[in-house]
């Protein structure tokens, strides 16, 4: 396929700067295809920025807008401001960061929950609206969040409903040691996020997003990526469960994976290998289960041993 | 996770665990554990185990582990409790095989087990560090841990051991390696000695660490001799270990001496038994000269063992002072009795025997026991003196001896009184009584470490003193023998019981009453010797004392009748209440897994492939398929195992695309399938069993 060959150079592309994550880049981009946001967490100067900043380079016609989100910060500065303008005596909207093709939120977990939830409809809806008037987000629109993990000071955790709008919650982690030292190399002289090159257009990004959604999902594999994001609501140490949005984001991220793998058709292979960074976030549990040693992410993973596989 | 460490063959562990059951004599319990690690062959569940898993499981193991060793401990012998314990181990593993046998992985990571590195490890993980991890499968260090508590049990002497250990590691190396037959008869005959002389070996280690726990010297428990410490130098040490405890129930006060052995030869520093030559032939049927005591039960269950033979019912009732006595005793020790102790009761025995000498060793059904004494008897259980050997004096001794009695008139005495009292004025008015000796003469020549004793250096200890009187009675004219014991000389007045430590031990002469017809306690040491023994250190070591106090009581309550059952019973809730806590968790995360190909998503039975057909074949190496995992991840794992990946990966992508894809296949593709799971098939069935791959 086509598509096949377009959405590995891109990941290439990437990968030749963010050293030794090619896995997490994959999702990432997978993310990106489906049509979702997502959520990168991991502690600091893991890479998390430099991904984005990757992609965006990478992509020709793409613009690439960056808010780094801090206590202060306000919805305004976000979305943006209509302002009166002195010679038409008229107010003009004036288009805040969240107009672009992809928008880096970094640390996003710092700003509070009123900013936060601004970006709510803008990521749900693909539109903005400020003092009653609709704007719509065009073309691609892809949310590239950054959180530092939640126990760090001076952070506000998201909202369960923003947890929700992201697609995926990806972990980058450290690197082994080789993967380190190469990036010591590259960085020797220049950055190589200033190298870097476009490999596609942005018409090409919709064009394999368009071709994912042709990858076929038998309806035994629909019943199954159901049955995996219900069986969370059977867990008594969640208090909220999967949404039928996080299966509806499991089959659009498992059909990208197929397509990212030349294949036309998507097994349950594909499906498991995304079930915890698509289902996991989503899951809020009971405050008694936190301490005694149960993440989320474990639950789901315990959950894909369980939940019968179709052979 | 997978690695390429073999677990034992199949059924190895059961059999193994069968042998250990009939090698300790617990077949039950082995059967049951047997049981428990073979049905994971046949069970349709596993879990999927990881690391922390392990450490729980061993930390499970360790606290079961330190709990039968205190419980060991409480049961008495410290010496021994190793070699118990070994033999306890199969089962204390038990939790971390269940784990192994029960787990996806078939392997865990040696640091799981210690708490320290397991923290490194996290950390390193934490921090994306590299980590080296060993892995192994716990199978094998269990067999061999089965076979090393296998020979330490009570049966492993028997002749069935070595065929079965020969046996039991052929099978294990012959599942290992291809060998040639000429080699695998070597392997095999090397295996057979060493677990062999490795079992003599343990064997040894056990009768030594036996042998270790009695105490030599003027304490000891040997009824045939005492090595005395005469021409030995330095200073000699006791324990200050609480040995009896004795509670007076009739009269004021118990016995001053407390008698565990009594010996009638001295030659070369050390005390014998002898016996005349008409006794002596009837030892041939009974060992050392012991004979039961005679028993007369009054009432039903609780019968009095008499101390002499010709005793009648009529004696028992005859008011006599008694006292209960307490303390830890193994079979075949000497029971420490009064001279004139008339007869014992309530002792839990296998039997009681006396010697001609009067020595009284028992067989003690546990390892503490309790027991009353009655004492004040008028005849003594020992038998009249017999001249030749209760008047003998060694040559080398005689002049020294001779030149004494003469000096201080001892035959011109009368009665065996006026001896003992004229020694005992002796040793009191010119003798000093010290235990640090500086008399050395290893070799025993003239002088003997025991003339310059009692002609020169008149410093001594007990045994000096012991010895000396005996000898000087005999020189007299007077049968005398010589005992060792216990002084009872510490009275805890708070409790009302008298102490008995190791350092109370002491020797003493039994010297013959002619005109009464029987023996008396002579004690020719100066008083005054304990409070020298005890010296600075007359504190009580109380917490010793406590602790003894403590495991001693605790163990006579917990036997006696009615608190076993109410200890067992609670032994048993607890138990079964940590087993049903951990079962019941365990139960919740179970994964089944699965024998048959079917799919809940679809009405319709599911498409089938020709690869479904390397489900059976496969399963006999990785072992049955968990329902979580799809197919292909499952079949993924055969790579492992010496299987090439590339017809493997072609075959997996086919079967996918027959399985998964909605839209009709190209029937030429079945046919390719059908090629490449026959090649594999063959491929697999060549690996015959997991141990055979490299």
């Amino acid at each position: 396929m086509r598509e096949t060959e377009l959405a590995n150079k891109l990941e290439q592309a990437v990968c030749a700067v963010v050293r030794g994550q090619e896995e997490t880049v994959r999702r990432v981009l997978a993310c990106m295809f489906a049509g979702g946001h997502v959520l990168l967490e991991d502690y600091p100067g893991t890479g998390k920025t430099t991904l984005a900043k990757a992609i965006s380079k990478s992509i020709g016609g793409a613009e690439f807008k960056r808010v780094q989100f801090t206590p202060d910060l306000l919805p305004s500065d976000i979305l943006g401001v209509s302002i009166l303008d002195p010679r038409t005596q008229e107010f003009r909207f004036h288009h805040g960061p969240v107009f672009t093709d992809i928008l880096l939120a970094d640390e996003i977990n710092r700003a509070s929950p009123r900013t936060q939830s601004a970006l709510l409809e803008a990521m749900g809806e693909r539109q903005v609206t400020v003092e009653g008037i609709r704007h719509d987000l065009d073309g691609l629109f892809f949310v590239i969040a950054t959180q530092n993990p939640v126990e760090f000071r001076g952070t506000y955790p998201l909202p369960e409903a923003q947890m929700d709008r992201f697609a995926m919650q990806c972990r980058l982690g450290y690197v082994s040691a080789e993967d380190e030292a190469k990036i010591l190399a590259d960085q020797r002289e220049n950055h190589p996020l200033k190298s870097m090159q476009p490999v596609l257009t942005r018409e090409e990004i919709l064009e394999i997003s368009a071709a994912s959604r042709a990858i076929r999902f038998s309806d035994e594999l629909r019943h199954y990526a159901v049955a995996l994001v219900a069986a969370t609501r059977g867990i008594p140490e969640v208090q909220l469960a999967a949404s039928p949005r996080a299966s509806l984001a499991l089959m659009k991220i498992s059909q990208v994976m197929s397509l990212f793998e030349g294949r036309e058709f998507v097994t349950p292979e594909a499906i498991q290998s995304v079930a915890v960074d698509v289902i996991a976030h989503r899951l809020v549990l009971a405050p008694e289960s936190k301490y005694s040693g149960m993440d989320a992410r474990g639950m789901v993973s315990e959950l894909i041993a369980k939940v019968p596989a179709p052979v | 996770m997978e690695t390429n460490a073999h677990p034992p063959p199949r059924l190895l562990l059961g059999a193994t665990l069968l042998f250990w059951g009939a090698m300790t004599g617990n077949p039950f319990l082995a059967l049951l554990a047997a049981l428990t690690i073979e049905a994971a062959n046949w069970m349709h569940f596993r879990w999927d185990f990881n690391d922390r898993a392990n450490s729980r499981a061993w930390r499970l193991s360790m606290a079961l582990t330190i709990i039968t060793a205190a419980l060991i401990w409480l049961d008495g012998d410290r010496y021994t409790a190793l070699p118990k314990l070994i033999v306890w181990l199969p089962i204390l593993f038990l939790p971390l095989q269940f784990v192994q046998s029960y787990g996806l992985c078939n392997s865990m990571a040696l640091n799981s087990f210690s708490f320290f590195t397991h923290l490194h490890q996290e950390r390193n993980r934490r921090l994306g560090m590299a980590d080296s991890v060993i892995r192994f499968n716990f199978g094998n260090p269990y067999f061999v841990t089965l076979l090393i508590s296998a020979s330490l049990g009570t049966n492993a002497h028997q002749i069935i051991f070595l065929p079965a250990l020969i046996l039991l590691s052929g099978w294990l190396v012959f599942s290992r390696v291809k060998v040639r037959p000429f080699a695998l008869i070597l392997l095999v005959f090397f295996a057979g000695i060493f677990g062999f002389s490795g079992q003599i070996g343990m064997e040894k280690l056990y009768k030594w660490a036996n042998e270790l726990s009695g105490e030599g010297g003027y304490g000891s428990n040997d009824p045939t001799e005492s090595k005395t410490s005469i021409g030995s130098l330095g200073r000699i040490k006791q324990s200050s270990e609480m040995l009896w405890r004795v509670k007076v129930i009739d009269g004021n006060r118990p016995p001053s001496l407390l008698r565990l052995s009594s010996y009638n030869r001295f030659r070369a520093k050390v005390w014998r038994n002898r016996f005349p030559p008409e006794i002596e032939k009837s030892l041939v049927e009974s060992e050392g000269g012991f004979i039961g005591l005679r028993t007369v039960e009054r009432t039903l269950g609780e019968p009095d063992f008499l101390m002499r033979e010709e005793m009648t019912e009529a004696d028992l009732s005859q008011q006599r002072p008694s006292y209960s006595i307490r303390g830890a005793a193994r079979p075949e020790d000497s029971l420490p009795l009064p001279g004139s102790s008339s007869s014992v009761r309530q002792f839990d025995l296998d039997g009681i025997e006396i010697n001609p000498l009067g020595t009284v060793r028992i067989f003690p059904k546990k390892s503490v026991i309790e027991g009353t004494v009655r004492w004040g008897d008028l005849k003594s259980p020992e038998d009249d003196p017999w001249p030749e050997l209760d008047l003998a004096i060694d040559p080398t001794e005689q002049e020294t001896l001779d030149a004494i009695v003469a000096e201080l008139g001892l035959k011109d005495l009368p009665t065996i009184q006026a001896k003992t009292a004229r020694i005992s004025q002796w040793f009191r008015d010119e003798f000093t009584y010290t235990r640090y000796l500086t008399i050395g003469n290893p070799q025993v020549t003239i002088p003997t470490p025991l003339s310059i004793f009692l002609t020169n250096s008149k410093r001594g200890h007990c045994e000096y003193f012991a010895t000396a009187g005996t000898l000087l009675l005999r020189a007299a004219g007077a049968p005398a023998r010589y005992c060792v014991g216990f002084a009872i000389a510490e009275n805890d007045t708070k409790r009302k019981e008298w102490i008995i430590r190791g350092t109370h031990a002491h020797a003493w002469v039994r010297a013959w009453d002619a005109e009464r017809g029987t023996w008396i306690d002579f004690d020719p040491t100066p008083p005054g010797w304990l409070d020298a023994e005890l010296g600075n250190s007359h504190e009580t070591p109380w917490l010793a004392d406590a602790y003894q106090r403590i495991k001693e009581d605790f163990f006579l309550w917990r036997n006696r009748p009615a608190n076993r059952l109410a200890v067992t019973i609670v032994m048993w809730v607890l138990g079964l209440g940590v087993l049903a806590f951990i079962a019941r968790r365990l139960w919740k995360s179970k994964l089944v897994v699965s024998k048959n190909i079917a799919s809940p998503y679809s009405s319709e039975p599911p498409a089938r492939t020709p690869l479904h057909d390397l489900e059976k074949p496969a399963t006999r190496i990785l072992g049955a398929r968990p329902t979580g995992l799809t197919f292909a991840g499952w079949l993924q794992k055969l790579t492992g195992y010496d299987i090439p990946a590339e017809p493997l990966d072609e075959a997996l992508q086919l079967h996918q695309r027959m399985r998964f894809d909605p839209q009709p296949t190209d029937p030429s593709l079945e046919q390719r399938l059908t090629a490449l799971v026959d090649e594999l098939s063959t491929r697999i069935r060549r690996l015959k069993s997991p141990s055979n791959n490299p």
